[in-house]
C-alpha cells in the first residue's frame, strides 16, 4: 500500500546550509529501513534463525553495532535490536525474518517511517551533540562500534560514532525530527566563527 | 545529580532515568481475598527509608529496561545496581 | 514579656536597639510535660501556640532537633492561597486562611503577609476547563477567586509572554485576590514567640530517637536531651515523619522526596503578584528584598538530603524563562532544597494513630505552608480532645483503608 505514495523526508522544510567556519555538517539519511526484532539470545534457534537471514549473529554486549553487508544491527535492550536495512527493502527482510522464526517466540515489526537517520560529521560535531546531551562522547570511551540511547535535547537518539571516524550517526524519531533539526541549527551559531 | 549505573548500559546521567518507587513489593496473589487493610497496605503503605534504599528504575531514555538499585537517601549514594530477581548489594551505610 | 508597639520601638532606639528582650526563651527541658511537641517548624509551633491559646494547656515542649523554622518552613516559597478544589481541603485551607487575615495582630509580631493575589495559568483547552470548575467550586465554597483572560492578566502582569504564538500560550487564569505570601521565618519566630508568651518550653537542639509507649499508649519520648515523659505527643516533623512513624511501630502512605527552590539577584520591581503554571511546571514571585523567588517539582526519587539534583533546576529555570522570557539575563542567587512529604493524594494527614495518645500530623508535601496557622488550630483542637475537629475529619489516616481520598493533585499542582 504504502509504495502507492511517495514518502516525504520530516525535515522537508528545514533549509540545511553549507557549513560556515567550525559548524559541523548536518546531514539527512532519508528513508531507510528500520525493523524492531524482539526474542531471547539464549535461545539457540532464535539467535540462528536470525543469523541465517541477517548474515551474522546478532550483538550480545550492549550498545554494540555489527554490519552485515547491507544491514546494520543495534543493539537496543538484552532482548530487543535494530535491524536497519537500505531503503524500501524492510518489508523483505521482515517476511524472511518471519518466516524464518516460525513459532519461535519473538517478534519482528516495521518501524520504518517512524524514524529518520541524521549525520553529524567534521569539526565540532561531538560539541554540537554535547549541547544538551548527557552521553561522554568522546572519542576514547565512545567508539566506532558502539552505540547508546540516550537524551538529546529533551528528545531521544540512538547516537553511534560512524565507522570511518568522521563523526555520528543520530537515528531520532520522525515526529521530533522537525523540532531537533532546528535545535541544531540554533546551537550550529556558537561555531559560525 | 546522579550517575546511576544500569545494569546493562553501564553509568549514565540520572536524566536518562525514571525512578518507580521502593523495590521488592509483591504484588499479592489473590486480591480479592485481601482485607482493607491487607490492601491500603500494599498500595499506600511504604518504608521511605531514611538510609539504605532499595529502589525501582527503568532506563527511560536508553535500553528501557526496569532494575533496582540500592541508594543511601541522605547522602545520596549509590551503592550498587541489580537485575529485578537479583539479590542485591549490601552497601555501608555512611 | 513586652509588647512590640511603635514605644517598644522609640524606647529601644533609646539604648541603640542593644537592649531588645530575647525573643523567647531556651530552657532546659523539664522531666515531664502534658504535651509534647516534636518539630519546631510552623505547623509545631502553631500547634503548641494554638493549644496554649485556645485550650488552656500551658505545660508543654516543642522539641526540635535543629533550630526552629529550619524545616521546610524556612525553605519553602511562601505562596499562601485556599483555593482548592474539594470541600474538605477548601475548608481547611480557608480556615487557614481567615487566620492568616488576623495573624501578625493576634501574635503582635509582623510575619509580612501580603495579600499580592496569586494567578494560576492555563495554557490549554483543558486547564481552563479546570480552572473554571475549580473556581466555581470555591465560590460555592465562600472562597473569592475568578476567572481572567489573557488581556486582563498582560494589564497586570507585563513581564509574562501572553504571545498567542508561543509554545504554551497563555488562555486564562485563576485569580484569587486574598491569596499571596507571607514571611516564613516570621511566621516560626512569631508562633515561637506567641507559645513562649503562653509559658511554652521551646528546646531546640533536641532530637527525639524513640518514642514511649505502654500497652499501647504513648508515655513519652527519649531524645537527645534524655527522657521527656508526656501522655500526649504530637509530631509534626513533616519530612521525617516515617522515621517518626518507625519508631512508634507503624508506617505511613508517604514519600519523603527532595524539593528545590531559589532566589535570583535582587532586581527592581517587576512582578507584584504571584504566577504559578501547571503545564509549564514553575511559579515565581519577587520577594520585598526584590529577589525572584522561584520554585517547581519534586525530584522523582526519595531523599532526605535537603538538596536535589542539576536537572531539577534546569527544568525550573527553564519553565520560568518559557512564562518570562526577560528573566534569562537575571542571575541566580541561592538554591537550596527542602524534605517534602508527599501522601498518594495530595492531602495531609492529620490526626489519631494506632498508639493511644500519640498524633500525627504530616503529608503536607510541597503545599503545606499556606496551611500552617490553620494546621496548628486543627491539631490543638485534636490533641487537646484527643479527637478530630470537623475541619481535620476527613484527613485521617483511615482514609487509606477506607478509600475516601480527597485527590488535590489538580488544585496542589506544580509543587509550592
Ligand atoms: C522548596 C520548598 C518550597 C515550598 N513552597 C511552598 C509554598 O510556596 N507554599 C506552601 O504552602 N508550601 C510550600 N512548601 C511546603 C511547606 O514548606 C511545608 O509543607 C511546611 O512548611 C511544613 O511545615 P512543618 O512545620 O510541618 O515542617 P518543617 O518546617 O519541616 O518542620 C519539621 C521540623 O521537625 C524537625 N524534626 C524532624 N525530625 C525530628 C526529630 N526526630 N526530633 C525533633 N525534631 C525533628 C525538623 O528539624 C523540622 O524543623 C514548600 C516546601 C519546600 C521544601
Ligand atoms: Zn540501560
Amino acid at each position: 500500500m504504502s509504495d502507492l505514495f511517495h514518502q516525504q523526508s520530516p525535515i522537508v522544510q528545514i533549509k540545511l546550509t553549507e557549513p560556515k567556519a567550525n559548524q559541523p555538517l548536518i546531514r539527512e539519511i532519508p528513508f531507510q529501513g528500520f525493523l524492531n526484532l524482539r526474542g531471547r539470545p539464549n535461545n539457540p534457534d532464535f539467535m540462528t534463525a536470525v543469523k541465517k537471514v541477517l548474515g551474522c549473529s546478532l550483538p550480545i554486549e550492549a550498545n554494540t553495532v555489527v554490519v552485515s553487508g547491507d544491514y546494520k544491527i543495534y543493539w537496543l535492550g538484552p532482548d530487543e535490536w535494530l535491524v536497519i536495512t537500505p531503503t524500501e527493502q524492510q518489508r523483505k527482510v521482515q517476511s524472511e525474518l518471519i518466516s524464518a522464526l516460525g513459532v519461535i517466540f519473538s517478534s519482528v515489526v516495521d518501524n520504518s517511517s517512524g524514524v529518520t537517520i541524521i549525520n553529524i560529521t567534521g569539526d565540532n560535531a561531538a560539541n554540537l551533540i554535547a549541547r544538551d546531551c548527557p552521553l561522554d562522547l568522546h572519542s576514547t570511551v565512545f567508539k566506532a562500534g558502539q552505540c547508546a540511547q540516550t537524551r538529546l535535547a529533551k528528545s531521544g537518539a540512538m547516537i553511534a560514532p560512524l565507522l570511518d571516524g568522521s563523526g555520528f550517526e543520530l537515528i531520532i524519531r520522525r515526529s521530533f525530527a522537525d523540532y531537533l533539526l532546528l535545535w541544531m541549527q540554533d546551537a550550529l551559531i556558537e561555531f559560525e566563527a | 545529580m546522579l550517575l546511576i549505573e544500569c545494569p546493562w548500559c553501564g553509568e549514565r546521567d540520572e536524566s536518562e532515568f525514571s525512578y518507580a518507587g521502593e523495590a521488592h513489593i509483591a504484588r499479592p496473589l489473590e486480591t480479592e481475598k485481601l482485607s482493607d487493610e491487607e490492601w491500603a497496605n500494599y498500595l499506600f503503605l511504604r518504608k521511605n527509608i531514611k538510609g539504605l534504599h532499595r529502589e525501582q528504575w527503568n532506563h527511560a531514555a536508553g535500553c528501557r529496561r526496569y532494575f533496582n538499585v540500592e541508594r543511601n537517601t541522605v547522602s545520596y549514594k549509590i551503592s550498587g545496581s541489580y537485575k529485578i530477581g537479583e539479590q542485591g548489594p549490601v552497601g555501608d551505610d555512611t | 514579656m513586652s509588647k512590640y508597639s511603635i514605644f517598644s520601638l522609640a524606647r529601644n532606639a533609646m539604648s541603640f536597639h542593644q537592649n531588645w528582650e530575647k525573643v523567647w526563651r531556651s530552657p532546659e527541658p523539664k522531666k515531664q510535660y502534658d504535651v509534647i511537641i516534636v518539630g519546631g517548624g510552623g505547623h509545631g509551633l502553631a500547634t503548641a501556640y494554638y493549644l496554649a491559646k485556645e485550650h488552656g494547656i500551658k505545660n508543654i515542649a516543642v522539641l526540635e532537633k535543629g533550630w526552629i523554622g529550619g524545616g521546610n518552613t524556612g525553605r519553602n516559597t511562601t505562596i499562601v492561597r485556599s483555593n482548592y478544589l474539594w470541600d474538605e481541603s477548601a475548608h481547611l485551607y480557608e480556615k487557614a486562611m481567615k487566620l492568616w487575615e488576623g495573624l501578625s495582630q493576634d501574635l503582635n509580631y509582623n510575619v509580612m503577609f501580603s495579600q499580592r493575589g496569586v494567578y494560576n495559568l492555563g495554557h490549554n483547552l483543558q486547564d481552563m476547563r479546570d480552572i473554571e470548575r475549580r473556581v466555581n467550586a470555591n465560590r460555592l465554597n465562600g472562597i473569592d477567586g475568578y476567572v481572567v483572560g489573557p488581556e486582563e492578566i498582560k494589564r497586570a502582569i507585563p513581564a509574562l509572554n501572553v504571545d498567542a504564538g508561543c509554545r504554551y500560550p497563555v488562555l486564562g487564569a485563576s485569580f484569587q485576590p486574598r491569596a499571596g505570601v507571607a514571611r516564613h521565618d516570621a511566621v516560626a519566630w512569631g508562633f515561637a514567640r506567641g507559645a513562649d508568651q503562653h509559658g511554652v518550653d521551646i528546646i531546640q537542639n533536641c532530637e527525639v530517637t524513640a518514642i514511649r509507649q505502654e500497652n499501647g499508649e504513648v508515655t513519652g519520648v527519649e531524645t537527645s536531651k534524655g527522657t521527656i515523659l508526656a501522655k500526649k505527643v504530637g509530631v509534626v516533623v513533616a519530612g521525617h515523619c516515617s522515621v517518626l512513624a518507625d519508631m512508634a511501630g507503624f508506617r505511613m502512605p508517604i514519600e519523603s522526596h527532595p524539593l528545590q527552590a531559589l532566589v535570583s539577584e535582587p532586581i527592581k520591581p517587576v512582578l507584584d503578584t504571584v504566577v504559578m503554571s501547571n503545564a509549564v511546571h514553575g511559579y515565581v514571585s519577587q520577594s520585598d528584598k526584590g529577589d525572584l523567588v522561584i520554585g517547581a517539582g519534586i525530584d522523582s526519587y526519595t531523599g532526605y538530603g535537603q538538596r536535589g539534583s542539576f536537572s531539577g533546576i534546569e527544568h525550573t529555570v527553564a519553565a520560568i524563562i518559557e512564562m518570562f522570557p526577560i528573566f534569562s539575563r537575571v542571575r541566580m542567587n541561592r538554591q537550596w532544597g527542602g524534605i517534602v512529604d508527599t501522601t498518594p493524594d495530595a492531602c495531609p494527614i492529620i490526626g489519631n494513630t494506632p498508639v493511644k495518645g500519640l498524633y500525627f500530623n504530616c503529608g503536607w508535601g510541597t503545599g503545606g505552608f499556606k496551611a500552617t496557622p490553620g494546621s496548628g488550630w486543627v491539631f490543638a483542637h485534636n490533641i487537646a480532645t484527643g479527637a478530630p475537629h470537623e475541619l481535620n475529619a476527613a484527613f485521617g489516616l483511615d482514609r487509606f483503608t477506607s478509600g475516601f481520598l480527597i485527590d488535590e493533585h489538580g488544585a496542589a499542582g506544580v509543587a509550592h
